[in-house]
């Protein structure tokens, strides 16, 4: 199973006791695009690793907001719903 | 320029190509920190991070440019977005249907002393796997418990329902609110019947539509997902039911192999294994495979892929909202979902006969393609995969009665097709050098391809596969001849049998008068006349009503000509491939030959 890390401060509390399934890979787990991208060596300077954290929200959030093109046409679902495939 | 621009835009929006982007990040970077370009390569931390942010970056423009491609319905080639179009247009497409049958499960002599147990339960969702296809499905107990009780001392045979795929379960929680809707992503195909939906573990019902709901009915409207996978929506309170704050809304649907689970033999050869276990008379686990021989009761069928989605795209604008199943072009609509290489629905309104007004004949010919088995072709495969076997038939006319969409006054009636015998006669005219066995085999496999494939049901033109076999490497000019058997019997008997129908308004009689009819002979008893039986002026095949034509030997011609059903190198078969001459193959003539391709393909363009 897996779940989307939500983004929102209260949308735990809504959606607690949900299970969804299928909704692809989930950038916003800690640091995992650029982990998963770059060397492991640049992550063992803590300057650089700190840096590339917030690097790493930042393209997270560029890639999400791909997804949210997708909801344009899709009623069925809030406007900035990412728990989709 | 980066120093002077105070607003810290380094990136000048007239050079917005990717390339230009990076080349002038760099040069900001050189400018900025006074060094060469060469410390921002790959080696360096620096340079590393930047190459990685630019890859991302590029593959983010790609996903936008992706989704902004897949928003229009003609230039989407994702089949979810096609879909997802489609359900905006009101076309709501239909998903994959799993193949359905069912099993009979006898018990062993020794399940008894296996599981030491008097009795057991089986549950309703058993998994179960064909260990042949390796494909799973899943046995319906269709009992209010839920479970149905075994006795093991008794040696019966128990019947089960069985419906190919897997169970999946989804679960959201309810914001209270009128009007919810929810979509549930699926990475596999999603059965098109069978999606269950519970509030708080009370089963809802399932409609099509808002107004199809009474007031606070338990009721759900399910839907191919705009965004893929599933779209479930709740009503309003006055049209269905509003699941309240905090309850848990549970989706059960099967994701299914669609085509694939089709089981047609009763084979033995066909193994099964338990996946799930049952449960003993005092609660612990059985497993079913010591207890249960497994065969086939009814043929698994009626499984399907998800519709074409250039089918989805051609109906989408012009779909019917009004959903039921009334005149003939309905039936068409809703039958298209199956593997059926020919689907057609009429009725016989105008035959001035009353009594049969209200039956709509079905005439449904099976993809055969799907049913070859191993080294068969549409030359070599049974003649019964042409037809829907009875199993099928029972298996769709309870499909469509089960989709309540059927109108109350109308019959259905599904016409067994006619299959009527041809042969094929080809004669070529070759270019020196090509091998005739390469040639002949990819003659017969055209063949093969264009009967299996083809939809007419008027005619099967004789120029249809002349042009076919003129696209053959190595054929110069071909002339081909249709041998109908029909004629051939006629004209060996010299007489044959015509059937009309004939109408009594007053006593409400439809009855069927065959004439003989008897050919012209000459003086010394031979036949002279030619009925064309079968075939048209033109030679080509006619296909009367509720036939079907196939290319298929076994019988003799007016000459005593046997035609085999074998197609092989030395004999007279279903078709016979004759090189009447072998031209060389001069410069003179390969420029010939070009030329005509050249002309052929920019028709072809042009067209």
């Amino acid at each position: 199973m897996s779940e989307k890390t939500p983004n929102k401060l209260y949308e735990s509390s809504y959606t607690y006791g949900e299970s969804r399934k299928n909704l692809g890979f989930d950038y916003r787990k800690k640091d995992i695009l650029l982990k998963k991208t770059m060397m492991p060596r640049m992550f063992l300077n803590d300057t650089v690793k700190n840096f590339l954290s917030y690097v790493n929200d930042v393209m997270v959030n560029n890639i999400d907001s791909v997804k949210v093109i997708r909801n344009f046409f899709n009623f069925t679902v809030k406007k900035d719903d990412i728990k989709i495939n | 320029m980066a120093t002077n621009n105070k607003n810290n835009e380094y990136l000048d929006k007239s050079k917005i190509r990717f390339s230009d982007l990076v080349n002038q990040t760099q040069e900001y970077l050189v400018r900025s920190y006074n060094r060469v370009r060469a410390a921002f390569t790959p080696a360096s931390p620096f340079g590393q991070i930047l190459q990685v942010l630019q890859n991302l970056t590029q593959l983010i423009f790609f996903y936008i440019e992706d989704a902004l491609v897949e928003l229009n319905i003609y230039t989407a080639f994702k089949q979810r977005s096609v879909y997802g179009l489609a359900r905006i247009a009101g076309h709501n497409p239909t998903r994959v249907i799993s193949a359905r049958g069912t099993l009979k499960l006898s018990i062993k002599t020794d399940a008894k002393q296996n599981t030491q147990a008097p009795f057991l339960y089986l549950l309703n969702d058993t998994k179960i796997i064909n260990t042949n296809t390796q494909l799973p499905y899943i046995i319906k107990v269709d009992t209010i418990t839920d479970r149905v009780k075994i006795d093991l001392g008794v040696n019966s045979i128990y019947n089960f329902r069985v419906i190919q795929g897997e169970l999946e379960e989804q679960s959201v929680i309810s914001n209270g609110k009128k009007l919810q809707s929810y979509n549930f992503a699926s990475n596999k195909p999603i059965e098109n019947d069978n999606v269950e939906v519970f509030v708080n573990g009370e089963p809802m019902g399932l409609v099509d539509s808002l107004y199809d709901l009474t007031r606070d009915e338990r009721g759900v409207i399910v839907k191919t997902g705009i965004n893929g996978g599933i779209d479930i929506y709740f009503g309003n309170e006055d049209f269905g039911y509003v699941p309240p704050n905090g309850a848990q809304v549970l989706v059960k649907y099967i994701n299914s192999s669609g085509i694939m689970g089709n089981l047609y033999a009763k084979s033995d050869i066909l193994t099964w294994k338990f996946i799930d276990k049952g449960l003993s008379n005092i609660g612990e686990e059985v497993d079913l495979n010591d207890v249960f021989n497994i065969g086939i009761e009814k043929a698994l069928v009626l499984g399907s892929n998800e519709e074409e989605m250039d089918f989805t795209r051609l109906i989408a604008p012009r779909t019917s909202r009004a959903l039921v199943l009334a005149n003939p072009d309905n039936y068409v609509a809703f039958l298209s979902r199956f593997d059926y290489s020919y689907v057609d629905a009429y009725t016989t309104f105008d035959d001035n006969y009353l009594d049969d007004d209200n039956i709509i004949y079905l005439f449904l010919v099976p993809n055969v393609q799907s049913r070859l088995s191993k080294d068969t072709d549409y030359f070599t495969t049974p003649e019964e995969n042409f037809k829907l076997t009875l199993d099928e038939q029972e298996a769709l006319l309870s499909y469509i009665q089960k989709s309540g969409r059927q109108i109350v006054t109308t019959e259905l009636s599904i016409v067994d097709p006619i299959i009527t015998n041809y042969a094929l006669n080809i004669a070529l005219r070759v270019f020196d050098g090509f091998d005739f066995n390469t040639l002949k085999s990819d003659i017969l496999a055209l063949l093969s391809e264009y009967f299996l494939r083809v939809q007419r049901r008027d005619k099967i033109p004789k120029s249809d596969i002349i042009a076919m076999i003129e696209s053959v490497n190595g054929v110069d000019s071909v002339n081909i001849e249709f041998v109908s058997k029909e004629n051939e019997e006629a004209i060996t008997n010299g007489y044959f049998y015509k059937t009309t129908y004939k109408i009594d308004k007053i006593r409400s009689i439809k009855e069927a008068i065959r004439t003989k009819v008897v050919l012209k002979f000459d003086a010394d008893g031979n036949v002279i006349e030619d009925p064309q039986l079968g075939l048209d002026q033109f030679g080509d095949i006619e296909i009367g009503l509720n036939q079907l034509p196939i290319i298929r030997g076994g019988w003799s011609d007016r000459n005593g000509v046997f035609y085999s059903t074998d197609i092989k190198d030395n004999n007279i078969a279903s078709v016979n491939i004759i090189i009447d001459e072998i031209i060389d193959e001069s410069l003179a003539n390969q420029i010939m030959s070009q030329n005509k391709n050249i002309l052929i393909n920019n028709e072809r363009k042009n067209s």
